[in-house]
């Protein structure tokens, strides 16, 4: 069973996330803020971190910063997940080693789930 | 007279009157005698006594009366002629009078009937004409040396002002060069002042590409010293590490640059720009003015911070609805009846339109800020249109539209392009043309392209847009009435938005429209090979 860690402050998204990722068989794992993310990537070892960015305690974007200069984790892709999308924000993401930029009002959970099948297949 | 006397006597006694007869005819020639008498009392002379021819013994005594008469009146004569010349000389006064005052107008009148006076006021009159043509000599050699004076004092006169003119003139000359002088001194000081002063660095470069000058703002923002620098060769600056920054970017030949940005040193970034001084259309050297940009550098950090959050906040519980509705409707959160997911459906395209406001209103602050045109990159135009209309496919179907697209039969050229935002500007002209187009009508999509841009238009047989508002169509907010009686929801800023994005492609945009009939929105853009594009 493939593993997503899900980094989100907000309740009602994990909840959705969650059930729609469930129901599509994955194993998922959630944390509340960047610094529990960082944590729990090295403890879970997903195969892929969904992220949002502004998030209590540590940023999303350094929570990718960290996880691409750890040589243990740096191979995990990270799909971002996120309300906010200027350019100089997606180019930042994807110059850190973020695979891809999700909007939220653009996007929805099916699409979000075909975003991880593409990355991880299911 | 005796002699008559005596003949009286002897009348008388030879006729031998009587005494009485003779007293009374004496009485009678005296009483005769009386009234003339009377009047010679009174000295009236002018009659004499008649002497009867008849000598008698009275004769002699009426011959003595009327010679005594006579004297009495030649005694007369002499008073009047006294008087009479007394009143000729009173009749010269005021010609006299006059003279004396040096009037010689006026001359006497000689009577023609010449008398004693004639000589005198012939006289007279020969020293009045005498004075006369003295005094008009005189006049007139007045006159004459007044004119000559008058002559000569205009002549002095005329002389002096052109001697005070020449004067004035002269001074006039060396204010006007002393001010000159001093005009370019203060004009030179005030030059220098602004040079020394000046909140932007600036470097003066010659032609020979070295540093003529250096304002005390560039010696503090490159840490060099004027005494040290003016007069090198721009080239020569490197070795002072902010300076080398500049030299680097200006490079040997005194490149143009327009508003390059250099970080000098954390929290101090400028703005960098050549102005080729010239005089007269020569070049005589390059001007760089280094401006500070920090503050707005920290600004625009900010504000891409603002919008970030505040796109955030704004986004998040409409992303939440958005997420939770799109599951209910997906069947992941239980079943739901028809009813229900009819109202969910209803809810759920409220909360797009939300969204999609929020981000048009995201997209006009990015507009404003200046910056919203992002990495553009060589595009085939065909594919964006061709996207964006197969993604509008089932709304054409639902609102019973036929959509027609006439893809190009060829492959265009390149346009440069931010395709997220060129996808929002076709985006924005069929839905525009979805809502404005009533069941039953068509949408012509079309592609073209004449070497030099390339050009999309999208047709509508729908409401058209009335005439007096057609020149506002592209202003912010601004919806035509008839537009806004068949749909209350639009913003107001898609057109904006596209005229905005098109024009910072340095394309055209524009359209075609009769109310009532349809309307056609175009732009064009410019190949990449053709045209300038983006810079």
């Amino acid at each position: 069973m493939k593993k997503i860690l899900l980094i989100e402050d907000e309740e009602i998204m994990i909840d959705l996330l969650q059930k729609k990722l469930i129901s599509e068989g994955y194993d998922v794992s959630v944390a509340r803020d960047g610094e529990e993310g960082l944590k729990k990537v090295r403890e879970v070892k997903p195969d892929i971190v969904l992220s949002d960015i502004i998030m209590p305690k540590k940023g999303g974007f350094e929570v990718i910063e960290e996880i691409k200069k750890d040589p243990d984790l740096k191979n995990i892709p990270i799909i971002v997940i996120s309300n906010s999308g200027q350019p100089v924000e997606i180019d930042r993401a994807q110059r850190l080693g973020a695979c891809d930029w999700l909007i939220k009002t653009e996007f929805d959970p099916q699409e979000v789930i075909e975003k991880v099948k593409k990355q991880i297949g299911k | 007279m005796k002699e008559k006397s005596k003949n009286y006597k002897k009348t008388n006694s030879k006729n031998g009157k009587s005494l009485e007869e003779y007293k009374k005819q004496v009485a009678e020639r005296l009483s005769q005698l009386t009234p003339i008498l009377q009047r010679v009392s009174m000295g009236d002379f002018s009659e004499n006594i008649v002497v009867p021819e008849k000598e008698d013994e009275f004769t002699e005594l009426i011959v003595s009366l009327n010679l005594m008469v006579d004297d009495l009146r030649g005694f007369k004569g002499l008073e009047e002629y006294k008087k009479q010349t007394a009143e000729r000389f009173s009749q010269l006064t005021p010609i006299l009078q006059k003279v004396a005052v040096g009037d010689f107008s006026e001359n006497v009148v000689i009577p023609e009937k010449e008398d004693e006076f004639t000589e005198l006021l012939a006289s007279i009159n020969l020293m009045v004409d005498d004075l006369k043509e003295f005094t008009e000599m005189q006049k007139k050699a007045k006159e004459e040396v007044e004119k000559k004076v008058t002559e000569r004092t205009k002549e002095l006169k005329r002389r002096t002002d052109e001697l005070e003119n020449s004067r004035r003139a002269l001074v006039n000359m060396i204010e006007d060069v002393s001010e000159s002088r001093e005009k370019i001194e203060e004009e030179k000081n005030k030059t220098l002042a602004i040079i020394t002063n000046f909140s932007d660095g600036l470097l003066v470069i010659d032609l020979q590409g070295k540093l003529s000058l250096i304002n005390p703002q560039a010696e503090k923002t490159l840490e060099v010293r004027a005494k040290n620098v003016e007069g090198k060769k721009i080239v020569d600056l490197s070795v002072y590490p902010f300076a080398k920054l500049i030299v680097d970017l200006l490079g040997e030949e005194i490149k143009e640059v327009f508003r390059q940005e250099i970080e000098i040193k954390k929290d101090l970034v400028l703005e960098a720009t050549t102005i080729p001084m010239t005089q007269s259309d020569e070049k005589f050297g390059t001007l760089v003015i280094l401006h500070d940009i920090t503050r707005e550098k920290l600004i625009e950090k900010m504000k891409t911070e603002f919008v970030s959050l505040s796109a955030h906040q704004l986004r998040t519980p409409l992303s939440a609805i958005k997420w939770t509705l799109k599951m209910l409707l997906d069947g992941d959160l239980g079943k739901i009846t028809d009813e229900q997911r009819s109202f969910i459906e209803k809810t759920y395209i409220s909360n797009e339109r939300m969204i999609n406001l929020i981000n048009d209103l995201l997209n006009v602050t990015r507009i404003e800020e200046g910056k919203y045109i992002y990495k553009p990159q060589p595009t085939q135009l065909e594919n964006v249109v061709q996207f964006v209309v197969n993604s509008y496919k089932d709304e054409f179907a639902k609102k019973n539209l036929k959509c027609i697209f006439n893809e190009p039969t060829e492959k265009f050229p390149l346009v440069k392009i931010d395709v997220e935002k060129i996808r929002l500007v076709v985006q924005n002209f069929i839905e525009n043309a979805l809502r404005y187009t009533p069941a039953g009508g068509e949408v012509t999509i079309s592609l073209k392209c004449d070497k030099r841009e390339v050009e999309v238009s999208v047709h509508d047989t729908g409401l058209g847009i009335p005439v007096d508002q057609q020149e506002r169509i592209f202003t912010k907010f601004f919806r035509a009435t008839n537009a806004m009686r068949v749909d209350t929801e639009g913003s107001g800023l898609g057109l904006f938005i596209s005229k905005n994005i098109i024009d910072a492609h340095n394309g055209r945009i524009w359209f075609k429209s009769e109310e009532g009939k349809g309307t056609t929105f175009s732009f064009a853009l410019p190949c990449v090979l053709s045209g300038e594009g983006l810079v």
